[in-house]
């Protein structure tokens, strides 16, 4: 079942190939133990796959790629588990790129170079809570106060994009290096083994760092991007789940015979299974609706993370349970799994607070989304 | 890919134009009230006769069949539209047994005399359909039936018994699956007739729902002759057929707008309730409740997207899409009717048989008629056309492979 088309398909391929030619469990795990950054797979992303410049435009010198390519890219990076910041540096950092006016965007155009190349990776500070940062003028320049408590990929991301409220009301969006002056980072190590950062800012910047003072709905624009992205990471690491579940079963022996003749652990496979389609469609439909009224991207994007959550979720918990006792331990990369569909949960809202989301938009709306 | 390809965005939204203004024209108050008073699975009598009348009239009555056969030549995101505009404008569901059970079965195994004569009268309405599938000892293990078919010169002479045989009491064509070859066992020695339903010796006993409606029937073939010429592909090779139809059934499109228009009449309801009622309607978790139900009606329409997408690209759709999609879709119809008989709150209780049957007016407002008669009504979804756990055991195999 596929609306792909067969460039789509490659691309898929090539990601999900190179992970599991070059970024096994192991290699994994002990890239995160060394906190060592930048990887290998970073540069690799940039060189050898060259995914980095997808959402980015041709006059930008990125491929122009559409929302479904970057869904993909962030399916098979969820199936292979990649930790690398490619959600914040190019999903969200290129939605966000993409709903400036021409002018603004061409002032960001050295830092787009940058990341493609792969030589910046973006930390994104754009929670709802632009609020609790503030831009002031001070002379000719900007003084820029408050913080974000948890921002994640900050441990890896050489540039952070900042949201904070204008006199006028208005959230604007300020660049900065992740090391400049009157930024304080805090480690904040997250379960799924990467480093956010909590920052303390009270800094002096000039008009140079200031993207634009009106970036509302850019903010929205990237925020719903990331919410597509994360559903279709998610899809990815259920397919990888839902394998490695069928997997086991029809190799564990109990009783006499391999788990998987049990039909009550089919029928909870079967589930597993739906779950995973059913996860898929929507990633889809949110990747394709990146493109309609903002409304109805908005609702669609909190209705596929909603889904994305829930399935997580029944999934995340199945596995481990199908497998047994080894399935609660750090040594099988299902745990690993789960913990990474439980950051992605916390960090950017699970299903409850994104159905209530989906509620607020329809109601908005007036009437049902239209799949076609 | 093709499909998304095959009309640019403004011929869609042309297409969607046109279809909502013929809804607009078409679909007077008093079909779309017969409709929402529904709450079997299919709208029957008079509604469904005149609704099937207009859309045939128009050349819309068959939006999957192929054009040669009649069909209005619509790409599949077209039909998409379609049924998404008709559940959303709440437009009665027309019974699925001739248009997108017996019909397709035609199409794709039926003899050139067979397609000549059913098909356009399937089209017209003149030929009403039911299906004879299940037996009292055969129901999820349908090919465990027994009803028998020996020939006899030029005609089979049938025997046994068919049950849930939906709207047997208006059809006057039935397809059935007999056993053409006593000795065999399971699939292999079944056959697939079609018969005239005013044949001597069938006769049809009403069962009613716990709901009320009286859908379903069991029927009693004593000695049925059924010429050989009306025998759907080969002898004892019905069980292929079978399947195929089942393919239909399970995969079969109404179902996300079955869902649609529950939701719709939701909106509806809520716009038109007062005092007490309106506050059920105001409850976070009933609006919890509605929106993950939207959301997984979402997920099913995109799902059915995609099973569409890749039947036109040429890939297998297989039992895996099919079983999926009647999973979701029947559990995700009781979800739906279920919210809509809560959020009636004490108006639940109330037995509105007089008001669906035509009989009088609704005991409270117009939205409390149906709610709990549907929700009764729809706990058959995850039984009929396969139950969700013959859906889940053939998931196991056709798409974990185990």
């Amino acid at each position: 079942m596929s609306i792909l088309s067969e460039s789509q398909e490659m691309l898929g391929d090539l990601v999900g190939r190179y992970l599991i030619d070059n970024y096994d469990f192991e290699a994994r795990q002990a890239a995160l133990k060394r906190d060592g950054w930048p990887s290998g797979l970073w540069s690799a992303f940039a060189d050898e796959l060259g995914i980095l410049g997808a959402p980015f435009t041709e006059a930008q010198g990125g491929l122009g790629l559409g929302p479904l390519d970057s869904m993909v890219v962030m399916e098979a990076l969820g199936r292979g588990l990649a930790a690398e910041p490619f959600l914040s540096s190019v999903v969200g950092f290129g939605a966000l790129v993409g709903a400036l006016e021409t002018a603004e965007a061409d002032a960001s155009a050295s830092l787009v170079a940058e990341v493609i190349g792969g030589r910046a990776r973006i930390a994104l500070a754009l929670a709802d809570g632009a609020g609790d940062r503030i831009l002031t003028r001070v002379g000719d320049g900007w003084r820029l106060e408050g913080g974000a408590p948890l921002v994640p990929s900050a441990g890896d991301a050489t540039h952070v994009v900042i949201s904070a409220k204008t006199a006028e009301g208005n959230s604007a969006l300020i660049v900065m290096n992740r090391d400049a002056e009157g930024l304080h980072w805090s480690k904040i190590p997250l379960i799924d083994g990467t480093n956010a950062g909590g920052l303390e800012i009270d800094a002096v910047i000039d008009d140079a760092s200031v993207i634009t003072l009106v970036g509302d709905a850019a903010i929205q624009a990237s925020h719903d991007a990331l919410l597509a992205g994360l559903s279709a990471e998610i899809t990815g690491i259920l397919a990888a789940l839902i394998e490695i579940t069928v997997d086991f079963a029809s190799q564990r022996t109990q009783f006499g015979k391999t788990l998987s003749t049990f039909q009550v652990l089919q029928h909870r496979m079967a589930d597993m299974y739906v779950e995973g389609e059913l996860t898929r469609s929507m990633a889809l439909l949110a990747a394709l609706k990146l493109d309609a009224s903002p409304a109805e991207r908005r609702a669609t994007a909190a209705a596929a993370k909603a889904r994305a959550g829930k399935a997580g979720r029944m999934v995340a918990q199945s596995a481990v349970q199908i497998h047994g006792g080894i399935g609660t331990t750090d040594e099988l990369i299902v745990g690993h799994y789960f913990k990474r569909l439980l950051t992605i949960e916390a960090l950017y809202g699970g299903a409850d607070s994104h159905i209530k989301r989906y509620a607020d938009q329809r109601a908005e709306l007036g009437q049902p989304i239209p799949v076609v | 890919m093709a499909v998304i390809n095959q009309n640019t965005q403004k011929e869609l939204e042309e297409f969607r134009g046109e279809v909502r203004a013929f809804l607009n024209d078409s679909l007077t108050p008093d079909l779309r009230q017969a409709a929402a008073a529904q709450a079997g699975v299919f709208s029957e009598g008079d509604v469904a006769r005149r609704w099937h009348a207009i859309l045939y009239a128009k050349g819309w009555i068959a939006p999957a069949w192929p054009k040669e056969y009649g069909g209005p030549g619509w790409s599949p995101v077209k039909r998409m539209i379609f049924e998404h505009e008709c559940a959303n404008a709440g437009a009665p569901t027309l019974p699925a047994m001739g248009l997108q059970m017996c019909g397709p079965v035609l199409i794709g195994h039926g003899t050139q005399e067979q397609k000549d004569f059913f098909l356009p009268r399937i089209l017209s309405g003149e030929h009403f359909w039911c299906q004879g599938y299940s037996e009292p000892q055969a129901g999820s293990d349908l090919s465990a039936l027994r009803c028998a078919a020996v020939r006899d010169g030029d005609d089979y002479v049938v025997n046994g018994t068919k049950i849930w045989t939906t709207h047997a009491q208006y059809a006057n064509w039935i397809f059935l699956l007999v056993r053409t070859d006593p000795q065999s066992r399971r699939g292999a020695g079944i056959s697939f007739l079609l018969a005239p339903m005013d044949s001597a010796g069938i006769t049809v006993r009403p069962i009613l729902s716990m709901s009320g409606e009286h859908e379903v029937n069991q029927l009693f073939f004593d000695d049925v002759r059924v010429p050989v010429a009306h025998r759907v592909g080969p002898e004892n090779e019905g069980w292929t057929i079978a399947k195929y139809l089942l393919e239909f059934e399970r995969g079969g499109g109404a179902a996300g707008g079955r869902v649609a228009r529950v939701m719709r009449r939701l909106y509806e309801a809520e716009a038109g309730a007062t005092g007490a009622q309106a506050a059920l309607f105001r409850d976070p978790e009933f609006i919890k409740r509605r929106a993950e139900v939207e959301i997984e009606l979402m997920a099913l329409e995109m799902t059915q997207y995609r099973i569409i997408a890749a039947s036109e690209a040429g890939q297998p759709v297989g039992d895996a899409a099919a079983s999926t999609f009647k999973l979701v879709a029947a559990t995700l119809f009781q979800k739906a009717t279920e919210l809509a008989m809560d959020v009636l709150g004490p108006l639940g209780a109330i037995d509105q048989r007089a008001a669906l049957e035509g009989r009088g007016p609704a005991i409270g407002p117009d939205f409390a008629a149906a709610p709990t008669a549907r929700y009764l009504n729809s706990r058959a979804m995850t039984i009929f056309g396969g139950t969700s756990e013959i859906q889940r055991s053939i998931l196991a195999k056709a798409a974990l492979g185990i």
